[in-house]
Parts: structure tokens; C-alpha cells; sequence
């Protein structure tokens, strides 16, 4: 039951920071779209904005692999964690899963809009990737947390 | 080094030497003409209808380049010259006038124009062939002539078609409702059968009623003098022919780019460069006989500018002024060329004012360590070092666009050394590194998580009190005394003395100094307190000041006003402090340095885990697809994390150091410059 919640967590981290993925790059991929149909030489731009709001996905893959590690799951011999256990695991890797699935669909939202500033200024595209990286704080927050919790919680 | 010194000039001189001026400034490219048009209203004349005109012409050259484009013959370029280049056709100025003089470019547009316009025409008629064509496929079973007539005075002859399964049904209904009707299958395709109907025109509506419950839809056919099967044989022999046109005019159109497409190229950035000069023009003074243009230069440039100009006409005059108060002049930054690269970092967010101090080097430290901190990883140190320094070396990068790959070539170094510390190796686990790796380790990020962060806000506490030092100096420099410089030394004190307390009491244990730390900490804080809340009673006593000098009332006023309004001066002053706020959530910021470099270890030690499984499971092919794995995972993780390293370190160079002494928003440099779309000149 212990490590069942465990694991829960960590598939809480995945899924969810991977929806605020899935859903940020897939709006300012569509956004992209239309710029590249226009400006075809601006693709690799486009690509870097797109791939902004993908990187939640990975930081609750990240959290997940460490959940995975400490209760020993990768090893092949899992150990026995008490409900407890199990519920601070769980409760660790909220952080990473909520903070990770909103801002990855915002920081897709700002993305999309950076990408008219690709489109009409592509010297400026640095800027759309400052403001788009600002969202993406609340997500390394929340990684920040979830990564220190998980690691400082002893199983043995 | 800094922000360099732009000064702004007047130059007079003679009318008749505008053209050979205008030319000479736009070839050097040292001057920033001065937009009148800005200040002014700017002036209607025959240049600026020149310049549309010269505009309109580019544009037509261009649909001709873009037109041509296609049909040009893949020329064997390699991509190290492609890339030193910049694509750009190398030329010599000799040969570059040759080509404006002699290439009569109208003609050729026109002609290109004209030839494209008949290719298009011809596809197009070729496709409503194609489409005649489907549709009398069905009906070659016919063999009477379609143009024969439809109409009697008393029948009419339709064609239609309908669903294959209700055709039965159909035709029994009409029979018995229509009765006057008649209908002949053609053919039955695809589910679909094509039928000819005959009836008597005043059974028409009843038909035609009937036939919508059917789905029975009519079909025109062309009314042509041929059956189906020889008009569609006619039809493709108009097609073909048609198509052996369209090859011949592609053919003279590969002819006309072989022949053409360089000199147009040529001609589009004469064009453009013409219609720059004329644009420029429009922001002269003029007299009878003279004119006057402002612009901005580099001071040091001068010298080399007046040079220049004497070799062109010696009836000028240039005079350094000072600009109006309403000016802004434009800035560029200089540094020493092992800092230039970074100037693309400072670039991301502006430039600072002309009065500003140039963040660039102030950053260059702390954003390589930064980036560093982002991977932690030697191994993509080396990898990141060797990759940028061989592609500028093998492709022969020119200088100015060297900047990012070297920036990345120094994060690489960077990282390579700080990862070493980190004991980051291709994420493989400490324990099986070899010794000599493992001495050189100094930290595991994973069992010392806390040390790192520790570590990073440390680097966060440094660099916010450099900003704040930055701020300090460039004030006592530019002799600028305000509040909120004085405000700044508070805050930095009371930093420097939060910090030592934290240092002395929890790392080094020494009491004393903690104490002391503290006291000092408060005092400067209530001074901070004191300095921002409101003297109510202030503006009272500098009447009275103002009125009767330092009489008694002066005094007793300013006694009695300060301990009356202490209270409330107190109170409203500690909103001041709330600025700390706004420090220990910037020195938190810097923990996106442990969430980043831990990110990039993990992902690496997940590749390498994923690749062992995967070996374990599949025998023979396994050892492939781990390979695959290896590869393909670290460059991914190289990627994305190479990209979050840039981005993020600099963002802490944006939000968080940068607000510190620096407003920025300085307008760019652009020079009056000929640049080309298409050719560089050569010597």
C-alpha cells in the first residue's frame, strides 16, 4: 500500500506536468505553424519558443525517476514502505505535478504570443524567450521542492 | 569596456557634392543620420518620389529573383564557404559597377514577368481540362454526338447519375409514375450508376421531384460536336500540347536565370542601396547652393570620417555639436574581445542609456558560472568546448557571428571544470568512476543537496551586492546624490551584515561577531525605517526657517514636531523595510541553479539506466540499440538542458541583477550603412 502510494506520486508527476506540457507545446506549436508557413527561414525561432513549455514534462519525469530510485523500484527489489511513507511521497511530488501542468499551459499561452514577436521582429526573439521562461520559474519552484523532499525523506 | 562615446555632428557642404557625400558615408557606415522627420515635419519632394520609384523597381527584380529561383542550376557550393560567406556573392566594386551599368534589368523582369504570367495561364487551362476530362470518362459509352440536339418540342434528354443500389428501384417508379419516360443505364462504377433519361418536358416536375428522393443527380455535359470518346482524345492533345509550351517557357526561364539571375541579384541591392541614399536625403537641410546633415558618430571616429570626406571633395565642413535637450543618442557597447561574447547576453535585453553603465562585463563571471551550474556535467562540458571551438575552426565562422558559439565555447570550459567538482560524469554513478575522478570530487549533488542550494543562493547574495556596489560607484562617479542612492547603501549594509550574522553564527560559531552583526544590522535597518517614513511636521518647520531664520519658535517647533510625529513616521517607515521582501525572493530565485544542474544529472543517470535495461533484455541486437540509446539520450539531454542552461542564466542576469543599477532602454546604433542582401564586396 506504501510503495502503491509512492508510485501514485510519481505517476502524478509525470502525468500531470506532461499534460502542461503536452498542452503548452501544442499551443504554441499551432502558433508556430502559422509563422513558419509564412517565414520559413524563421523554423529553428519557432522550434525554440515551441519547446519551452516542454520542459515540465521533464521535470515530473525527473521527479518520478527519483521516486523510483529511493524506493528502489529500478534496483528490482522494492522495499517495504509503510502507509506513511507512502503519503509523504504522494504529498512530494504535488508540487512538481500542479506546478508544472499550469505553468507549462501558460508558459505555452506566452509562447504563442512571443511568436508574433518572431514573426515581426526575429532580432528581438530573445526577448519572447525571457518572457516565456519567466513562467517556467513556478515550475523549477515546485521541482525544487518536490526534488528536496523526496531525497531528504529517509526510507531505511 | 563600456558604453562608448557617440557624439553628434553637423556637416555642411556643397550641393553639388551631396551625391559623392552620400555615397562615401553610406560606403564607410560610421555615421547614424539623424531623422529629421522625427523633429520635424518632413520635407515633400522629387527625392522622396524617387525613392518610391527606386522601392517599386526593387520589388519587381525581387518577384524576378524569387521567380527564377527554381530554375536555377544547384551551383556546388560547400557549406564551409557557404558558411564563411554567409551565402553572400563575393564582388569586386569594379565588377559591381560593370553589372549596374550594363544590365538592362527591365527588360529582363519584364520578360520574366510576362513568361511566368503564361506559364501559370497554361497550367491553369490544363487543369480545367483534366477536369472536362473526368467527367466524360464516364460517358465514353455513349456514341452519339453531344452537341446533337437535347430538345424537342415535346422530349428533352437528361444525364444523370444515382446510387448503384436504388437505380432498380427507380427506374420501376418512374415507369409507373412519369409513364412518358425512359431510362437507359450507361454505367455502373464505383457504387454509382450513370444513366441517360428521356421524357416528355411536361413530365419534367414530376420527375424531377422523384428524382431527389433518389439522390438522382444531373449532370452537364459538354455541348461539343463529338462523342465523349473523341472529345477526351482531342482534349489530350490539347493538354499535351499545352504541356510542351510550359516546358518550352520553363526551359527559357532556366535559360534566364543561368543568364540573369546574378546580375538581377546585383541589381536588387543597387536598388535598395539607391533608394537608402534617397531616403537619406530627404533629411538634409538644403539652401540654394549647400546643405547641412546631422548625424551620430563614434567620437573616435571622426578623425577617420573627415579623412575619408577630404578624399572625396574638399568644400565640406564638419563640426562636433552638442545634441538638443529632446535627443537621445544612440549607444553601442565595447569590450575587450574575451568579454564580446557576451555582449549578445546584454543584447537580449537592451542596451543600457548613454549615462549607463554597460552590465556586460559585471555578468560575464557569473553567467558562465551560472551555466555551468546548469549542467554540472564534464563529460557535456567537453563535449560543448570541442563542438563550438571545431565548428568556428572547420567552418571558418566569421567574427562577427562567432559570439554564441563562443559563449558556448566557454560555458563548455566552465562546465567541464565545475562538473569535475561535481563529480558529474555522463551521469554515471560516483562510485564507479575511476579513482583518480573520484578525488577530484568534491561534492555529490545528490547526497548534498543542501550544500548546493547553498551554494547557489551564496552566489545569488554576491551577485545582488555587486549590483548594488555597481550602483553605488556609478553614482559617487556621475556625482549623482539622491534618496535613493543613499537607500541603496543602506540595503547594501544592512546585506553585507544579515549575511556575516547568518555566516558567523551558523557556519563559523563565532558569537560575538553574530552579535555584533545583529546590532548593526538593526541600527541600519531603523535608519532605513527613519529615512522612509514622513516627516509630517516638515514643511511647518521650513516655513518658519523660511520666515524668521532659527528664531526660539524654530526650535521648539522642530523638538516637539519630531517626538510628536516620530510615532508616525515610524509606522509609515516600515513599509521600507518591505524592500527585503524583494531580496530574499531574488536570492531564492537562485535555486533554479540546483533544480537545473540536478535535472541534468538525472535525466543523464535515467539514459544510462534505460540503456543497460534495455541490453539486459534483448540479447545480440541489445548492445546496438543501447548504443542508439546512449547517443541519441545525451544529445537530447545536451539540448534541452544546454538551452535551459542559456536561457535561465540569463534571466538571473535580467530580473535579478540588472534592476539593481541599471534602467536601460538605450536606442541602437544603426548606421547608415550599404549592406547587401545578395553581395558582399571584396577587396
Amino acid at each position: 500500500m506504501g510503495l502503491a502510494l509512492a508510485i501514485a506520486g510519481a505517476a502524478f508527476a509525470v502525468i500531470f506536468a506532461g499534460i502542461g506540457s503536452a498542452v503548452g507545446v501544442g499551443t504554441a506549436g499551432r502558433a508556430g505553424a502559422g509563422v513558419v508557413s509564412e517565414k520559413p527561414e524563421l523554423f529553428g525561432k519557432v522550434l525554440l519558443l515551441e519547446a519551452l513549455p516542454g520542459t515540465q514534462g521533464i521535470y515530473g519525469f525527473l521527479v518520478a525517476f527519483i521516486v523510483m530510485l529511493q524506493t528502489g523500484l529500478l534496483g528490482g527489489t522494492p522495499k517495504e514502505l509503510t502507509v506513511a511513507q507512502g503519503l509523504v511521497i504522494f504529498a512530494a511530488c504535488l508540487p512538481v505535478a500542479f506546478g508544472g501542468m499550469l505553468s507549462g499551459i501558460h508558459q505555452g499561452k506566452v509562447s504563442a504570443a512571443g511568436l508574433n514577436i518572431v514573426a515581426k521582429q526575429p532580432d528581438k526573439s530573445g526577448n519572447a524567450v525571457i518572457l516565456s521562461a519567466m513562467v517556467e520559474t513556478y515550475a523549477l519552484l515546485g521541482l525544487v521542492i518536490s526534488i528536496l523532499t523526496v531525497l531528504f525523506f529517509k526510507l531505511d | 569596456m563600456a558604453v562608448s562615446k557617440i557624439v553628434k555632428i553637423n556637416l555642411f557642404s556643397l550641393k553639388k557634392h551631396e551625391k559623392g557625400v552620400l555615397d562615401f558615408l553610406h560606403r564607410s557606415g560610421a555615421v547614424q543620420i539623424i531623422d529629421k522627420k522625427r523633429l520635424e515635419s518632413g520635407r515633400e519632394d522629387e527625392t522622396e518620389q524617387e525613392a518610391v520609384d527606386f522601392e517599386r523597381r526593387s520589388l519587381e527584380v525581387d518577384f524576378a529573383i524569387k521567380t527564377l529561383e527554381p530554375y536555377k542550376k544547384k551551383e556546388k557550393q560547400s557549406l564551409v564557404e557557404k558558411i564563411s560567406t554567409g551565402g553572400k556573392m563575393q564582388l569586386k566594386p569594379a565588377e559591381y559597377k560593370d553589372i549596374v551599368a550594363n544590365c538592362n534589368y527591365q527588360e529582363v523582369t519584364a520578360k520574366v514577368k510576362e513568361t511566368e504570367q503564361d506559364i501559370q495561364s497554361l497550367e491553369e487551362k490544363n487543369k480545367a481540362l483534366e477536369e472536362e476530362k473526368e467527367l466524360l470518362t464516364k460517358w465514353t459509352n455513349l456514341n452519339f454526338d453531344l452537341s446533337d440536339y437535347r430538345e424537342s418540342l415535346k422530349g428533352k434528354l437528361l444525364f444523370g447519375k444515382l446510387p448503384q443500389n436504388l437505380f432498380e428501384e427507380f427506374a420501376k417508379k418512374v415507369e409507373h409514375k412519369v409513364v412518358e419516360a425512359d431510362i437507359l443505364p450507361i454505367l455502373e462504377e464505383d457504387n454509382e450508376s450513370f444513366v441517360v433519361v428521356t421524357l416528355a418536358k411536361d413530365k419534367y416536375e414530376a420527375f424531377e421531384t422523384m428524382a431527389f428522393d433518389f439522390n438522382f443527380e444531373e449532370v452537364e455535359l459538354p455541348a461539343e460536336g463529338k462523342t465523349p470518346a473523341e472529345h477526351i482524345s482531342q482534349l489530350n492533345k490539347t493538354r499535351k500540347d499545352n504541356k510542351e509550351q510550359i516546358r518550352d517557357l520553363k526551359g527559357k526561364l532556366t535559360r534566364s536565370a543561368k543568364q540573369n539571375l546574378k546580375d538581377l541579384k546585383v541589381i536588387y541591392d543597387y536598388l535598395t542601396w539607391q533608394k537608402e541614399i534617397d531616403e537619406a536625403k530627404t533629411n538634409f537641410d538644403l539652401t540654394g547652393k549647400a546643405f547641412r546633415v546631422s548625424a551620430w558618430v563614434q567620437k573616435e571616429h571622426i578623425n577617420h570620417l573627415e579623412e575619408g570626406l577630404k578624399s572625396v571633395t574638399k568644400d565640406f565642413y564638419l563640426a562636433e555639436v552638442s545634441p538638443k535637450k529632446k535627443e537621445n543618442a544612440p549607444v553601442i557597447i565595447e569590450n575587450r574581445s574575451f568579454i564580446k561574447p557576451f555582449e549578445s547576453v546584454t543584447k537580449i535585453y537592451g542596451l543600457p542609456k548613454t549615462n549607463e553603465v554597460d552590465p556586460t562585463p559585471y555578468l560575464a563571471p557569473f553567467f558562465i558560472v551560472y551555466f555551468a551550474l546548469c549542467l554540472t556535467d564534464a563529460g557535456y562540458g567537453i563535449i560543448l568546448a570541442v563542438g563550438t571551438y571545431l565548428a568556428i575552426k572547420v567552418f571558418k565562422v566569421p567574427k562577427d557571428k562567432q559570439r554564441l558559439l563562443r559563449l558556448l565555447m566557454y560555458g563548455g570550459i566552465a562546465t567541464f571544470v565545475i562538473g569535475a567538482l561535481y563529480g558529474g560524469w555522463f551521469g554515471i554513478e560516483s562510485e564507479q568512476l575511476p579513482p583518480i575522478l573520484q578525488k577530484i570530487q568534491v561534492i555529490n549533488p545528490l547526497n548534498q543537496v543542501m550544500v548546493v542550494l547553498g551554494i547557489a543562493a551564496a552566489l545569488g547574495y554576491i551577485q545582488i551586492l555587486t549590483g548594488i556596489i555597481i550602483k553605488l560607484y556609478w553614482s559617487f562617479k556621475s556625482k549623482v546624490y539622491e534618496k535613493d542612492v543613499l537607500m541603496d547603501a543602506l540595503w547594501f549594509t544592512i546585506l553585507l551584515f544579515g549575511g556575516l550574522y547568518l555566516v558567523a553564527s551558523y557556519a563559523l560559531g563565532i558569537a560575538l561577531l553574530a552579535s555584533v552583526s545583529l546590532i548593526i544590522l538593526l541600527l541600519v535597518a531603523f535608519l532605513v525605517v527613519w529615512f522612509s517614513g514622513t516627516n509630517l511636521f516638515k514643511k511647518k518647520i521650513n516655513n518658519i526657517k523660511k520666515k524668521e531664520g532659527k528664531s526660539s519658535q524654530y526650535y521648539t517647533w522642530l523638538i516637539l514636531g519630531n517626538i510628536i510625529g516620530l510615532p508616525i513616521r515610524l509606522i509609515s517607515g516600515i513599509l521600507g523595510l518591505y524592500t527585503a521582501v524583494g531580496y530574499i525572493s531574488d536570492i531564492l530565485s537562485y535555486s533554479r541553479l540546483l533544480a537545473l544542474g540536478l535535472a541534468t544529472g538525472i535525466i543523464a543517470m535515467a539514459v544510462n539506466i534505460i540503456a543497460l535495461l534495455v541490453k539486459d533484455m534483448i540479447p545480440v541486437a541489445g548492445y546496438v540499440l543501447m548504443v542508439i540509446i546512449l547517443i541519441g539520450g545525451h544529445t537530447f539531454n545536451i539540448a534541452i538542458n544546454v538551452l535551459g542552461a542559456y536561457i535561465h542564466s540569463g534571466r538571473l542576469q535580467f530580473v535579478e541583477f540588472f534592476p539593481k543599477f541599471l534602467e536601460g532602454g538605450g536606442e541602437v546604433f544603426i548606421p547608415f550603412k550599404r549592406e547587401g542582401k545578395y553581395i558582399e564586396f571584396k577587396n
